[in-house]
């Protein structure tokens, strides 16, 4: 199993996701699939039909108590297709192990986690106890999901061979007579036979459906037993790494370790490595017989919540006791309906009011939130390589920019108009600005504020330093002065 | 900006409102293709068909003043109908050479992916250098010269893939898609009565495409806009999403677009922006998705878009 060579992206999913995945392998790999569940199913219909012709329900039935054995193709061609390679579907056949298949074909036909736990028979080749151990890690997760995907495959199949039924009665003539939609005893031959090839079809076209989404479920249960996307993840930094260290740092390693054999005698080299050896197996070994290793424990027992104080369901509360004092002597249902009416009025206005404010209370966090919009994240420090926080400007930002614009020093001057501004609107106005915006997208975000006259003053800051930065244009001086101007109305302290 | 610079912003203005004009609602493969001509290269357009490739060619090709061609790619269409063959005339008792269709200003090579990789092939040489050799000789093609090759997404049998060496010559790859419901409306009401045919008054030359080119390669790059640009190519090739990155060529073209983006405009200078407008049309073409990430239904596009995220955009 070479990770490197892992053809989908390794990463801890849902049990939806998972399926979704595994729907995405069928529709990606479909040739490969169905056609290694139809080179065995094909010849073996056919014989079966040929022998219950008279009945075909009955090759039907055959075929489909089979069915474990027609997915164990599929399945090996993907675990295969998986790691990039290009499996021969025959040669495949001929490999496929064969055993475990009674106890599929007997007690375990009717399990309902059968596509989640096909891989640990075809695949990992596990039976008797040890199948069992491993059965118990992989269920520990996605077991339900599994269940619903082979309910909702089961339910797919029989729609699809009911659609095809009523494809092949739209498509017959009348003429033929035939009764597709009697009692199954009153079919006559012909319609038994549409049935069953109806019902095969249906089987066959769900079945990489139904494997390759218990396949996905094991290789997600598989990613997050195992860390494979850790494990690839390390791969990547190492090769990174590898392709980083320079060509001279190689050849020092090298010399060094060449010295180090070299001066070194065999001998002393081969009692360092046998007594490293020595040491290595010993600590494995008080590893396995710690206490810690290799116990199992599942502890489950029943406890009480945290109750704040103690009720006594015994004896009524007593605020329902004068409640219900009160209730018999102030209300009187003798006269007519209608006060019962009120009172039944007046308990259900209590009783919405009592759910909106259970509502209230429970979704406070969600309702908060949505009133706000999104949390703003941390206002960052440095931006576009600027720093933005306030505490960086002078306290008098136009009297600085005009300085230095007078001091000859337009690049600087105007950056740091252009930083200030950057660095209040983050402050003030709360925009999320992020390293990889352009000065458009800058722009853009604060024109998205619907302040006009800020939006108006930034475009033009925006425009101008594009000018100087990139087309190497310098400004006029009354430019800077009117940008610099109206970074005290639109900007400054003053300004808020 | 120069004046001789303001006068072919202002000439290629008029071009692409007079395109705009008869294509209707596909503004952005207009400017798209234009920005490939003024940058010099060649453009593949993936669309379905019927949504006006040959009427924005044949519209182009009367707005500079230039000649256009149409090969129509098939499997069994030869090099020698593109570039031209000799043959043995027997009246005059000599070779004589026959041009092929590639000797023209504007060749629209239509669904160019059903051709096999040997005709595919032949478009190489003069995408690249502009000539032809035929019978050992190497001829130039019209000046200025630009193939769009077109393919379409949904029909994927019997087509050949285009190698990647072929792919690289584009400089961009435009993706044209169905127009907004209002502006088919007005396409089905002006086209019920109208011919698709470009009218006499159309072929009136707009834009002189050789001078716009110059002052295309004249526009102002800073060092910092093409730091950026590299930075962008350079991302796609580090990452696990992608399985081949693009290559420098990549990144001359994406200066390339930008600059011819900038003329567009009307600015005398390449800003990020322009850089960034350009990344999806320059580099779509020119990356391979890891297979993972095609499987879990991700574009290239979108890969693009995440990507362009990660790069930090210059401000000095």
């Amino acid at each position: 199993m070479n990770l490197d060579k892992l053809q989908i992206n390794a990463c801890t999913r849902s049990g939806w996701q998972a399926i979704d995945l595994g729907f995405l392998m069928a529709r990606a790999w479909w040739r490969q699939l169905f056609l290694s569940s139809l080179v065995p199913l094909l010849p073996l219909s056919t014989i079966l039909l040929i022998v219950f012709s008279e009945s075909p329900f009955w090759a039907v039935l055959i075929i489909w108590w089979l069915k474990p054995f027609w997915e164990r193709l599929p399945l090996y061609i993907a675990s295969r297709k998986l790691f990039g390679e290009e499996p021969d579907i025959w040669s495949h056949m001929k490999s496929l192990p064969l055993k475990d298949s009674l106890p599929w074909l007997l007690w375990r036909r009717f399990s309902v986690q059968r596509a989640f736990d096909n891989p640990i028979t075809v695949l990992e080749e596990l039976i008797g106890g040890t199948r069992r151990q491993r059965l118990r890690v992989l269920h520990g997760r996605h077991s339900d999901v599994a269940i619903a995907n082979q309910l909702v495959c089961f339910c797919c199949e029989i729609l699809v061979a009911f659609g095809l039924l009523v494809m092949f009665d739209f498509f017959t003539p009348e003429s033929f007579g035939i009764e597709f939609y009697n009692n199954f005893n009153d079919l006559s031959q012909t319609g038994e036979w549409i049935y069953s090839l109806a019902g095969i079809l249906a089987m066959t076209l769900v079945m990489p459906f139904h494997t390759m989404a218990g396949f996905a479920l094991y290789l997600n249960r598989r990613i997050e037993l195992e860390a494979w996307d850790i494990e690839i993840s390390f791969r990547n930094l190492a090769n990174r790494k590898q392709q980083e260290r320079t060509s001279m740092s190689t050849l020092v390693l090298a010399l060094t370790l060449s010295l180090i054999v070299m001066l070194a005698s065999p001998a002393i080299v081969e009692a360092a490595i046998d007594h490293d050896r020595e040491s290595s197996r010993q600590l494995i070994e008080s590893v396995f017989q710690g206490e810690d290793f290799g116990e199992e424990r599942t502890q489950r027992k029943w406890r009480f919540k945290d109750w704040s104080e103690e009720v006594d369901d015994e004896t009524f509360p007593e605020w329902l006791i004068d409640f219900f004092e009160w209730w018999e002597d102030n209300v009187d249902f003798s006269d007519d309906l209608s006060g019962a009416a009120f009172w039944f009025k007046i308990l259900l206005v209590v009783l919405f009011a009592g759910l909106l404010i259970y509502l209230l209370r429970r979704y406070r966090g969600p309702l908060s939130r949505w009133g706000r919009g999104k949390a703003r994240e941390t206002a960052p420090e440095v931006l576009f390589g600027l720093d933005v926080t306030p505490e960086s400007l002078p306290e008098d930002v136009p009297h600085q920019v005009m300085r230095l614009w007078a001091e000859g020093d337009y690049r600087e001057a105007l950056s740091l108009l252009y930083r200030a501004s950057l660095s209040r609107l983050i402050a003030r106005y709360e925009l999320a600005f992020r390293a990889s915006h352009t000065e458009l997208e800058c722009a853009a975000l604060v024109r998205a504020r619907g302040i006009d006259s800020l939006s108006d003053y930034f475009w033009q800051l925006t425009s101008i330093w594009r000018k100087l930065a990139y087309g190497h244009q310098l400004p006029e001086t009354e430019a800077i002065r009117d940008l610099c101007n109206d970074w005290v109305t639109e900007l400054s302290d003053e300004a808020k | 900006m120069n004046d001789t610079s303001h006068t072919t912003s202002t000439a290629l203005n008029a071009l692409r409102t007079h395109i705009n004009g008869r294509l209707i609602g596909q503004s952005q493969v207009v400017d798209q293709v234009l920005i490939a001509m003024l940058a010099g290269g060649h453009v593949l357009i993936e669309g379905v068909p019927g949504l006006g490739k040959t009427l924005l060619v044949q519209t182009l090709a009367a707005g500079i003043g230039g000649q256009f061609k149409r090969i129509q790619f098939t499997p069994d269409l030869m090099p020698g109908d593109v570039t031209g063959h000799v043959m043995f005339d027997m009246s005059q008792s000599k070779f004589v050479l026959k041009q092929g269709p590639i000797f023209t200003n504007l060749l629209l090579a239509d669904e160019i992916n059903r051709a096999p990789a040997k005709t595919q092939a032949a478009l190489l040489e003069v995408m690249q250098e502009h000539q032809v050799t035929l019978d050992g000789k190497s001829m130039e093609v019209g000046k200025p010269f630009m193939v769009l090759a077109t393919q379409n997404p949904i029909e994927q049998e019997g087509t050949y893939a285009l190698p990647e060496a072929e792919l690289d010559r584009f400089i961009v790859k435009v993706n044209i898609d169905y127009p907004e419901a209002d502006d088919e409306v007005l396409i089905a009401t002006r086209y019920a009565l109208q011919s698709f045919a470009v009218e006499p008054n159309d072929s009136q030359q707009l834009l002189d495409v050789e001078a716009a080119q110059q002052h295309c390669a004249a526009i102002e790059v800073d060092d910092k806009v093409s730091e950026y640009a590299v930075k962008l190519v350079r991302s796609t090739r580090g990452t696990t999403l992608l399985r081949h990155g693009a290559g420098p060529r990549a990144s001359i073209a994406l200066l390339r677009c930008a600059r011819a983006l900038a003329l567009i405009n009307g600015v005398g200078f390449v800003t990020p922006d322009d850089v960034k407008a350009m990344v999806l049309p320059v580099m779509r073409h020119r990356v391979i998705l890891a297979p993972e990430v095609e499987i879990d239904g991700l574009g290239v596009d979108e890969v693009l878009r995440n990507l362009l995220e990660k790069v930090d955009a210059p401000r000095s």
